[in-house]
Protein backbone atom coordinates (compact mmCIF):
# COMPACT_ATOMS: atom_id res chain seq x y z
CA UNK A 1 0.00 0.00 0.00
CA UNK A 2 1.74 3.67 -1.25
CA UNK A 3 0.60 5.39 1.69
CA UNK A 4 0.99 9.37 1.11
CA UNK A 5 1.65 11.79 3.86
CA UNK A 6 -1.22 13.10 4.34
CA UNK A 7 -3.24 10.42 4.09
CA UNK A 8 -4.76 8.61 7.28
CA UNK A 9 -4.78 5.42 8.39
CA UNK A 10 -5.98 3.82 11.58
CA UNK A 11 -4.07 1.78 13.11
CA UNK A 12 -4.60 -0.84 16.04
CA UNK A 13 -1.55 -0.52 18.54
CA UNK A 14 -0.87 -2.99 21.00
CA UNK A 15 1.69 -1.84 23.90
CA UNK A 16 2.98 -4.27 25.93
CA UNK A 17 2.00 -2.96 29.66
CA UNK A 18 3.31 -3.59 33.04
CA UNK A 19 2.77 -1.91 36.16
CA UNK A 20 5.03 -2.33 38.84
CA UNK A 21 2.77 -1.60 41.60
CA UNK A 22 -0.02 -3.88 40.23
CA UNK A 23 1.02 -6.07 37.94
CA UNK A 24 2.91 -9.76 38.15
CA UNK A 25 4.04 -9.67 34.72
CA UNK A 26 3.30 -7.54 31.52
CA UNK A 27 0.44 -7.45 29.39
CA UNK A 28 -0.56 -6.46 25.97
CA UNK A 29 -3.35 -3.43 25.57
CA UNK A 30 -4.51 -2.40 22.59
CA UNK A 31 -5.84 1.51 21.38
CA UNK A 32 -6.88 2.40 18.01
CA UNK A 33 -5.36 6.07 16.52
CA UNK A 34 -5.85 7.22 13.71
CA UNK A 35 -3.02 8.83 12.20
CA UNK A 36 -1.31 10.61 8.95
CA UNK A 37 1.33 9.30 7.01
CA UNK A 38 4.18 12.10 8.07
CA UNK A 39 3.25 11.57 11.49
CA UNK A 40 5.65 9.14 13.32
CA UNK A 41 5.15 6.08 15.94
CA UNK A 42 6.32 8.19 18.71
CA UNK A 43 3.11 10.58 17.60
CA UNK A 44 0.71 7.59 17.88
CA UNK A 45 2.07 6.54 21.36
CA UNK A 46 1.60 10.30 22.36
CA UNK A 47 -1.67 10.48 21.04
CA UNK A 48 -2.64 7.11 23.49
CA UNK A 49 -0.91 8.91 26.19
CA UNK A 50 -2.37 12.61 25.92
CA UNK A 51 -6.31 11.14 25.03
CA UNK A 52 -7.05 7.89 25.80
CA UNK A 53 -4.45 6.71 28.86
CA UNK A 54 -2.64 8.62 30.61
CA UNK A 55 -0.81 6.26 32.70
CA UNK A 56 0.86 5.18 29.38
CA UNK A 57 4.67 5.33 30.60
CA UNK A 58 7.50 6.10 28.04
CA UNK A 59 10.52 7.97 27.87
CA UNK A 60 10.94 10.74 25.40
CA UNK A 61 12.93 13.92 25.10
CA UNK A 62 14.21 15.74 21.99
CA UNK A 63 11.26 13.77 19.82
CA UNK A 64 14.14 14.55 16.71
CA UNK A 65 16.12 11.36 16.95
CA UNK A 66 19.23 13.28 18.06
CA UNK A 67 18.54 11.96 22.70
CA UNK A 68 18.26 8.53 21.79
CA UNK A 69 15.42 8.06 24.75
CA UNK A 70 12.87 6.63 22.86
CA UNK A 71 14.24 3.02 22.03
CA UNK A 72 11.42 0.84 21.39
CA UNK A 73 11.05 -2.54 19.99
CA UNK A 74 8.61 -1.30 17.66
CA UNK A 75 7.20 -4.26 15.04
CA UNK A 76 9.64 -6.25 16.83
CA UNK A 77 12.45 -4.38 15.25
CA UNK A 78 14.43 -2.16 18.22
CA UNK A 79 14.00 1.80 16.91
CA UNK A 80 13.53 4.77 17.92
CA UNK A 81 10.17 5.50 18.20
CA UNK A 82 10.79 9.37 16.76
CA UNK A 83 12.39 8.23 13.26
CA UNK A 84 9.72 5.43 12.42
CA UNK A 85 7.24 7.43 10.05
CA UNK A 86 3.75 6.39 10.12
CA UNK A 87 3.81 5.92 6.11
CA UNK A 88 7.05 3.17 5.93
CA UNK A 89 4.41 0.97 7.74
CA UNK A 90 3.85 -2.06 6.28
CA UNK A 91 0.50 -3.07 7.75
CA UNK A 92 -1.55 -1.09 10.44
CA UNK A 93 -0.90 -3.43 13.28
CA UNK A 94 1.42 -1.68 15.30
CA UNK A 95 3.15 -3.28 18.42
CA UNK A 96 5.15 -1.18 20.66
CA UNK A 97 7.40 -3.36 23.57
CA UNK A 98 10.16 -2.50 25.44
CA UNK A 99 13.58 -3.27 24.44
CA UNK A 100 14.99 -6.35 25.70
CA UNK A 101 17.37 -7.19 27.74
CA UNK A 102 17.19 -4.90 30.28
CA UNK A 103 14.62 -4.83 33.23
CA UNK A 104 11.28 -3.10 32.57
CA UNK A 105 10.74 -0.49 35.27
CA UNK A 106 7.25 0.54 33.89
CA UNK A 107 5.51 0.32 30.39
CA UNK A 108 7.80 1.43 28.04
CA UNK A 109 10.41 2.28 30.74
CA UNK A 110 13.74 0.24 31.17
CA UNK A 111 16.41 0.36 33.95
CA UNK A 112 19.38 1.44 32.09
CA UNK A 113 21.71 1.53 34.54
CA UNK A 114 23.28 -1.50 33.88
CA UNK A 115 24.22 -0.38 30.34
CA UNK A 116 25.72 2.59 31.19
CA UNK A 117 27.69 0.58 33.42
CA UNK A 118 28.76 -1.11 30.92
CA UNK A 119 29.35 2.19 29.05
CA UNK A 120 31.59 3.50 31.48
CA UNK A 121 33.73 0.49 32.00
CA UNK A 122 35.53 1.07 29.09
CA UNK A 123 36.87 4.53 29.62
CA UNK A 124 34.59 6.40 27.72
CA UNK A 125 36.70 9.49 27.49
CA UNK A 126 40.01 11.58 26.18
CA UNK A 127 43.09 10.02 28.31
CA UNK A 128 45.80 11.87 27.61
CA UNK A 129 48.87 13.32 30.33
CA UNK A 130 51.02 14.42 27.71
CA UNK A 131 51.17 18.51 28.41
CA UNK A 132 49.31 20.12 26.79
CA UNK A 133 50.00 22.03 23.70
CA UNK A 134 49.13 25.99 23.54
CA UNK A 135 47.16 25.60 20.71
CA UNK A 136 44.57 22.12 19.85
CA UNK A 137 45.83 18.81 19.86
CA UNK A 138 46.12 18.40 16.01
CA UNK A 139 44.80 15.41 13.75
CA UNK A 140 44.94 15.02 10.30
CA UNK A 141 41.69 14.62 8.10
CA UNK A 142 42.51 10.79 7.49
CA UNK A 143 43.32 10.60 11.45
CA UNK A 144 39.74 12.23 12.45
CA UNK A 145 38.50 9.54 9.27
CA UNK A 146 39.29 6.61 11.32
CA UNK A 147 36.89 7.38 13.62
CA UNK A 148 34.41 8.94 12.29
CA UNK A 149 31.38 7.06 12.65
CA UNK A 150 31.76 5.75 16.08
CA UNK A 151 31.42 9.57 17.01
CA UNK A 152 27.87 8.98 16.21
CA UNK A 153 26.66 7.18 18.94
CA UNK A 154 23.83 8.84 21.19
CA UNK A 155 23.24 5.71 23.64
CA UNK A 156 20.32 4.69 22.79
CA UNK A 157 20.77 1.09 23.59
CA UNK A 158 19.18 0.44 20.30
CA UNK A 159 22.07 -1.88 19.42
CA UNK A 160 22.76 -3.39 22.64
CA UNK A 161 19.28 -4.81 23.31
CA UNK A 162 19.07 -6.36 19.70
CA UNK A 163 21.92 -8.49 20.89
CA UNK A 164 21.54 -12.16 21.28
CA UNK A 165 24.78 -12.82 23.58
CA UNK A 166 23.61 -9.74 25.42
CA UNK A 167 20.38 -11.41 26.35
CA UNK A 168 21.78 -14.24 27.31
CA UNK A 169 24.32 -12.79 29.03
CA UNK A 170 23.79 -9.38 31.33
CA UNK A 171 27.51 -9.28 31.96
CA UNK A 172 28.53 -8.69 28.11
CA UNK A 173 29.35 -5.43 27.76
CA UNK A 174 27.30 -5.12 24.36
CA UNK A 175 28.03 -3.17 21.47
CA UNK A 176 27.36 0.34 22.71
CA UNK A 177 30.03 0.44 25.02
CA UNK A 178 32.27 -1.16 22.38
CA UNK A 179 31.51 1.19 19.62
CA UNK A 180 32.17 4.09 22.23
CA UNK A 181 35.51 2.21 23.19
CA UNK A 182 36.39 2.26 19.43
CA UNK A 183 36.13 5.80 19.13
CA UNK A 184 38.75 6.48 21.85
CA UNK A 185 40.64 3.42 20.87
CA UNK A 186 41.21 4.98 17.18
CA UNK A 187 42.00 8.65 17.72
CA UNK A 188 45.20 9.57 17.94
CA UNK A 189 45.04 11.86 20.17
CA UNK A 190 44.59 9.22 22.97
CA UNK A 191 46.89 7.46 24.75
CA UNK A 192 44.66 4.71 26.86
CA UNK A 193 43.99 2.05 23.38
CA UNK A 194 45.71 -0.13 25.31
CA UNK A 195 44.33 -0.09 28.21
CA UNK A 196 40.71 -0.45 26.60
CA UNK A 197 42.07 -3.40 24.80
CA UNK A 198 42.89 -4.80 28.02
CA UNK A 199 39.55 -4.00 29.58
CA UNK A 200 37.35 -5.38 26.31
CA UNK A 201 40.48 -8.52 26.20
CA UNK A 202 37.86 -10.41 28.04
CA UNK A 203 35.03 -13.42 27.51
CA UNK A 204 32.41 -10.75 28.57
CA UNK A 205 34.37 -8.47 26.09
CA UNK A 206 34.28 -8.09 22.28
CA UNK A 207 34.91 -11.94 22.54
CA UNK A 208 31.05 -12.49 23.22
CA UNK A 209 30.37 -11.06 20.24
CA UNK A 210 28.75 -13.84 17.34
CA UNK A 211 28.78 -10.96 14.58
CA UNK A 212 25.04 -11.60 14.11
CA UNK A 213 25.03 -8.39 12.32
CA UNK A 214 21.41 -7.26 14.61
CA UNK A 215 23.12 -4.15 16.20
CA UNK A 216 24.13 -3.24 12.83
CA UNK A 217 20.52 -3.31 11.49
CA UNK A 218 19.33 -1.38 14.84
CA UNK A 219 21.42 1.42 14.72
CA UNK A 220 19.46 4.59 14.25
CA UNK A 221 22.36 6.66 13.38
CA UNK A 222 23.94 3.73 10.65
CA UNK A 223 26.93 3.11 12.75
CA UNK A 224 28.42 -0.34 11.29
CA UNK A 225 28.25 -1.57 14.58
CA UNK A 226 29.46 -4.93 13.92
CA UNK A 227 32.46 -3.65 11.60
CA UNK A 228 33.43 -1.44 14.92
CA UNK A 229 33.79 -4.26 17.14
CA UNK A 230 35.64 -6.44 14.51
CA UNK A 231 37.80 -3.86 13.99
CA UNK A 232 38.53 -3.70 17.85
CA UNK A 233 39.04 -7.56 17.89
CA UNK A 234 41.38 -7.14 14.82
CA UNK A 235 43.27 -4.41 16.84
CA UNK A 236 43.74 -6.50 20.18
CA UNK A 237 45.69 -8.87 17.88
CA UNK A 238 47.75 -7.03 15.58
CA UNK A 239 48.45 -4.21 18.38
CA UNK A 240 48.06 -1.61 15.22
CA UNK A 241 45.60 1.45 15.91
CA UNK A 242 46.95 3.35 13.44
CA UNK A 243 45.24 4.51 10.08
CA UNK A 244 44.70 2.42 7.46
CA UNK A 245 46.92 3.38 4.69
CA UNK A 246 44.83 2.78 1.72
CA UNK A 247 46.25 2.41 -2.00
CA UNK A 248 46.97 5.73 -3.29
CA UNK A 249 46.57 7.64 -0.15
CA UNK A 250 49.61 9.63 0.91
CA UNK A 251 50.25 9.94 4.72
CA UNK A 252 50.41 13.08 6.14
CA UNK A 253 53.27 13.80 8.22
CA UNK A 254 53.75 16.44 10.91
CA UNK B 1 -3.87 9.88 60.38
CA UNK B 2 -3.06 7.83 57.38
CA UNK B 3 -1.43 4.39 57.14
CA UNK B 4 1.79 5.16 54.60
CA UNK B 5 2.17 1.93 52.92
CA UNK B 6 5.45 1.86 50.94
CA UNK B 7 5.96 -0.61 48.56
CA UNK B 8 8.55 -0.64 45.92
CA UNK B 9 8.15 -1.49 43.23
CA UNK B 10 9.94 -3.78 41.34
CA UNK B 11 11.20 -4.26 37.73
CA UNK B 12 10.13 -6.94 35.70
CA UNK B 13 13.05 -8.96 34.33
CA UNK B 14 11.66 -12.05 32.44
CA UNK B 15 12.66 -15.18 32.90
CA UNK B 16 14.44 -17.74 30.08
CA UNK B 17 11.45 -18.91 28.48
CA UNK B 18 10.16 -15.46 28.17
CA UNK B 19 13.40 -13.91 26.63
CA UNK B 20 14.29 -17.15 24.41
CA UNK B 21 10.62 -16.77 22.80
CA UNK B 22 10.70 -12.81 22.94
CA UNK B 23 14.57 -12.95 21.31
CA UNK B 24 13.40 -15.85 18.65
CA UNK B 25 10.64 -13.07 17.45
CA UNK B 26 13.41 -10.09 17.26
CA UNK B 27 13.11 -9.15 13.52
CA UNK B 28 16.74 -9.85 13.25
CA UNK B 29 16.81 -10.55 9.90
CA UNK B 30 19.66 -12.90 7.98
CA UNK B 31 22.18 -12.53 10.64
CA UNK B 32 19.97 -13.27 13.39
CA UNK B 33 19.08 -17.10 11.28
CA UNK B 34 22.30 -17.76 10.25
CA UNK B 35 23.76 -17.51 14.29
CA UNK B 36 20.88 -19.50 14.99
CA UNK B 37 21.79 -22.01 12.55
CA UNK B 38 25.40 -22.03 13.14
CA UNK B 39 24.74 -22.97 16.95
CA UNK B 40 21.78 -25.30 16.75
CA UNK B 41 24.23 -27.11 13.98
CA UNK B 42 26.91 -26.52 16.14
CA UNK B 43 24.63 -28.53 18.95
CA UNK B 44 23.66 -31.25 16.35
CA UNK B 45 27.85 -31.73 15.61
CA UNK B 46 28.48 -32.08 19.20
CA UNK B 47 25.62 -34.72 19.79
CA UNK B 48 26.74 -36.71 16.62
CA UNK B 49 30.32 -36.40 17.99
CA UNK B 50 29.36 -38.14 21.58
CA UNK B 51 27.73 -40.93 19.86
CA UNK B 52 30.23 -40.97 17.45
CA UNK B 53 32.97 -41.68 20.31
CA UNK B 54 30.82 -43.89 22.51
CA UNK B 55 30.45 -46.15 19.77
CA UNK B 56 34.25 -46.28 18.15
CA UNK B 57 34.92 -46.90 21.80
CA UNK B 58 33.13 -50.67 21.86
CA UNK B 59 35.42 -52.00 18.44
CA UNK B 60 38.00 -52.21 21.45
CA UNK B 61 36.12 -52.66 24.72
CA UNK B 62 33.15 -54.61 23.64
CA UNK B 63 33.44 -55.66 19.64
CA UNK B 64 29.80 -57.78 19.59
CA UNK B 65 28.48 -54.46 21.05
CA UNK B 66 29.71 -52.50 18.28
CA UNK B 67 28.29 -54.82 15.76
CA UNK B 68 24.98 -55.01 17.54
CA UNK B 69 25.28 -51.01 17.01
CA UNK B 70 26.52 -51.15 13.58
CA UNK B 71 23.17 -52.96 12.79
CA UNK B 72 20.92 -50.95 14.52
CA UNK B 73 22.53 -48.00 12.12
CA UNK B 74 21.24 -50.32 9.15
CA UNK B 75 17.53 -50.99 10.97
CA UNK B 76 18.34 -54.44 12.37
CA UNK B 77 17.60 -54.78 16.38
CA UNK B 78 18.30 -57.95 18.14
CA UNK B 79 17.96 -59.97 14.47
CA UNK B 80 14.77 -58.18 13.50
CA UNK B 81 14.99 -55.74 10.48
CA UNK B 82 12.51 -52.77 11.26
CA UNK B 83 12.47 -50.14 8.08
CA UNK B 84 11.84 -47.22 10.46
CA UNK B 85 15.00 -47.48 11.93
CA UNK B 86 16.97 -47.88 8.65
CA UNK B 87 15.06 -44.74 7.68
CA UNK B 88 15.25 -42.96 10.92
CA UNK B 89 18.81 -43.05 11.08
CA UNK B 90 19.76 -42.37 7.11
CA UNK B 91 17.73 -39.08 7.47
CA UNK B 92 19.68 -38.53 10.71
CA UNK B 93 22.75 -39.15 8.68
CA UNK B 94 21.55 -36.67 6.01
CA UNK B 95 21.10 -34.07 8.84
CA UNK B 96 24.38 -34.56 10.23
CA UNK B 97 25.50 -33.96 6.83
CA UNK B 98 23.76 -30.73 6.37
CA UNK B 99 24.79 -29.51 9.91
CA UNK B 100 28.61 -30.35 9.17
CA UNK B 101 27.83 -28.15 5.34
CA UNK B 102 26.13 -25.25 7.09
CA UNK B 103 28.24 -24.85 10.00
CA UNK B 104 31.56 -25.29 7.86
CA UNK B 105 30.55 -23.05 5.30
CA UNK B 106 29.13 -20.59 7.98
CA UNK B 107 32.29 -20.74 9.74
CA UNK B 108 34.13 -19.13 6.99
CA UNK B 109 31.81 -15.91 6.43
CA UNK B 110 32.35 -15.48 10.45
CA UNK B 111 36.14 -15.71 10.11
CA UNK B 112 36.32 -13.71 7.09
CA UNK B 113 34.60 -10.68 8.90
CA UNK B 114 37.21 -11.60 11.10
CA UNK B 115 39.68 -11.04 8.98
CA UNK B 116 38.44 -8.46 7.06
CA UNK B 117 36.27 -5.95 9.11
CA UNK B 118 34.93 -3.98 6.29
CA UNK B 119 33.85 -6.83 4.49
CA UNK B 120 30.78 -6.43 7.38
CA UNK B 121 28.89 -4.00 4.59
CA UNK B 122 28.33 -6.68 2.46
CA UNK B 123 26.97 -9.68 5.39
CA UNK B 124 23.50 -10.17 3.85
CA UNK B 125 25.28 -10.79 0.27
CA UNK B 126 27.79 -13.07 2.31
CA UNK B 127 24.49 -15.42 3.62
CA UNK B 128 22.92 -15.56 0.55
CA UNK B 129 26.30 -16.97 -0.87
CA UNK B 130 26.45 -19.10 2.10
CA UNK B 131 22.95 -20.82 1.29
CA UNK B 132 23.78 -20.80 -2.37
CA UNK B 133 26.84 -22.78 -1.90
CA UNK B 134 25.08 -24.94 1.00
CA UNK B 135 22.13 -25.43 -1.29
CA UNK B 136 24.39 -26.51 -4.47
CA UNK B 137 26.57 -29.14 -1.84
CA UNK B 138 22.81 -30.57 -0.45
CA UNK B 139 20.92 -31.45 -3.27
CA UNK B 140 22.80 -34.07 -4.69
CA UNK B 141 24.04 -35.16 -1.18
CA UNK B 142 20.74 -35.61 -1.07
CA UNK B 143 19.98 -37.92 -3.38
CA UNK B 144 23.26 -39.84 -2.85
CA UNK B 145 22.11 -40.60 0.88
CA UNK B 146 18.14 -40.92 0.01
CA UNK B 147 18.55 -42.95 -2.94
CA UNK B 148 19.61 -46.20 -1.06
CA UNK B 149 16.13 -46.28 0.94
CA UNK B 150 14.59 -47.16 -2.38
CA UNK B 151 16.95 -50.49 -2.12
CA UNK B 152 15.81 -53.20 -0.21
CA UNK B 153 17.94 -53.32 3.10
CA UNK B 154 21.44 -55.43 2.46
CA UNK B 155 21.38 -55.68 6.37
CA UNK B 156 17.96 -57.25 7.42
CA UNK B 157 19.42 -60.83 6.73
CA UNK B 158 22.46 -60.39 8.47
CA UNK B 159 23.54 -62.65 11.77
CA UNK B 160 22.85 -61.00 14.85
CA UNK B 161 25.92 -61.46 16.05
CA UNK B 162 29.91 -63.19 15.74
CA UNK B 163 30.59 -66.15 17.28
CA UNK B 164 32.20 -65.47 20.89
CA UNK B 165 36.06 -64.36 20.98
CA UNK B 166 37.84 -61.44 20.15
CA UNK B 167 36.09 -60.77 16.61
CA UNK B 168 37.74 -57.86 15.21
CA UNK B 169 41.24 -58.64 15.14
CA UNK B 170 43.40 -59.64 12.16
CA UNK B 171 42.35 -63.02 10.23
CA UNK B 172 38.64 -62.26 11.06
CA UNK B 173 35.98 -61.50 8.65
CA UNK B 174 35.32 -58.43 7.72
CA UNK B 175 32.99 -56.24 9.53
CA UNK B 176 29.35 -56.74 8.07
CA UNK B 177 28.54 -53.00 5.84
Amino acid sequence: MAATDTQKRKLTVKVHRYDPERDQAPHWETYQVEAEGHDRVLDVIQNIKWYQDESLTLRRSCAHGVCGSDAMRINGVNALACKILIKNLRSDTLTVEPILGLPVIKDLVVDMKPFFDHYKSVMPYLVNDEPAPTTERLQSPEERARFDDTTKCILCACCTTSCPPFWGDRKYVGPAAIVNAHRFIFDSRDRAAAERLEILNDAEGVWRCRTVFNCTNACPRDIPVTQAIQEVKRAMLTGDVGVEEEEGAVALTA
Amino acid sequence: MAQTLITRPRAYRPGLWTRLRAGLSYGGGVGQWSWLFHRVTGIGIAIFLLIHIVDTFFVVAYPRLYDHTVSIYGGVFNGEYYWPLRWGFRVGELGLIACVVFHAINGVRIIAFDFNPKASAHAPMAFNLVMAAFLLIMVPVTVWVLLPLAEPSKHWKMPEARPEGPALVAGAEPAPR
